[in-house]
């Protein structure tokens, strides 16, 4: 039994290919943009693999679960689905509570403890 | 439409962009802390305003993310360097005198086992 040609699930990185009938294409500014987002991606984790400290380490994470928000909707975009929408608030609900749950844990630590 | 939402989307990842800037260069982690929020929520949320002229029916989802992180991101933030303050992370000054004579003044590791 042969398999009808179907488009797969999976997303191929070598061309990723926009739903049928689409006319989205991305222009020079949008590209920019991404190329930014790109930049801050790659400095926050820098910060976050090279900090000094811990502290460090956590603010830095702080930001990269905004930058995380931010690319997950505009995947949305680039895909043409609501869906991701959902996704992008439930990873702010658990990482606004997985921060909460961090300050805690340092503000119970011991003394000196931060540093 | 699709220039002021490319307009918008590049104001906000430009604003993304100078918070992780703002992330390196600082020299302490309040003043990081700072870069790092304020700077990436208003690159947010221009981002978002973007992807809402870019799809418009998309705008009561979109709302809701921004609210959503209009609130809580500061509350993060807060709980952060609170937490920082009461474990003792030094804050930084530019005169390492000075620096040494409030870090000396003031112990913050107690302060919180005094105020609970």
């Amino acid at each position: 039994m042969s398999y009808p040609e179907q488009p797969s699930e999976l997303i191929d990185l070598a061309n990723i290919s926009f739903p049928a009938g689409s006319q989205l294409h991305i222009n020079g500014l949008e590209m920019l943009a991404l190329l930014f987002i790109a930049l801050a991606t790659l400095m926050a984790l820098y910060r976050l693999i090279f900090g000094p400290t811990n502290p460090d380490r956590i603010v830095s994470a702080d930001a990269l679960n905004v930058i995380a928000i931010v690319i997950i909707c505009i995947i949305a975009a680039l895909f043409q689905s609501i869906l991701y929408l959902d996704v992008a608030l439930i990873y702010g609900v658990l990482s606004f509570a997985g921060v909460l749950a961090l300050a805690r844990a340092i503000e119970s630590g011991k003394k000196g403890d931060g540093s | 439409m699709r220039l002021i939402a490319d307009l918008f989307l590049l104001l906000g990842s430009m604003f993304i962009f100078l918070g992780a800037l703002g992330l390196i260069r600082m020299p302490d982690v309040y003043n990081r802390i700072q870069a790092g929020t304020k700077a990436v929520t208003l690159g947010a949320l221009g981002v978002f305003i973007g992807i809402g002229f870019l799809y418009p029916q998309w705008w009561y989802k979109l709302v809701l993310i921004m609210g959503f992180i209009l609130l809580t991101n500061p509350v993060s933030s807060s709980a952060i360097a609170r937490a920082f303050y009461f474990a003792g992370v030094r804050p930084w000054h530019k005169n390492k005198a000075e620096a040494d004579r409030i870090n000396t003044d003031t112990d913050t590791s107690t302060l919180h086992k005094e105020s609970s």
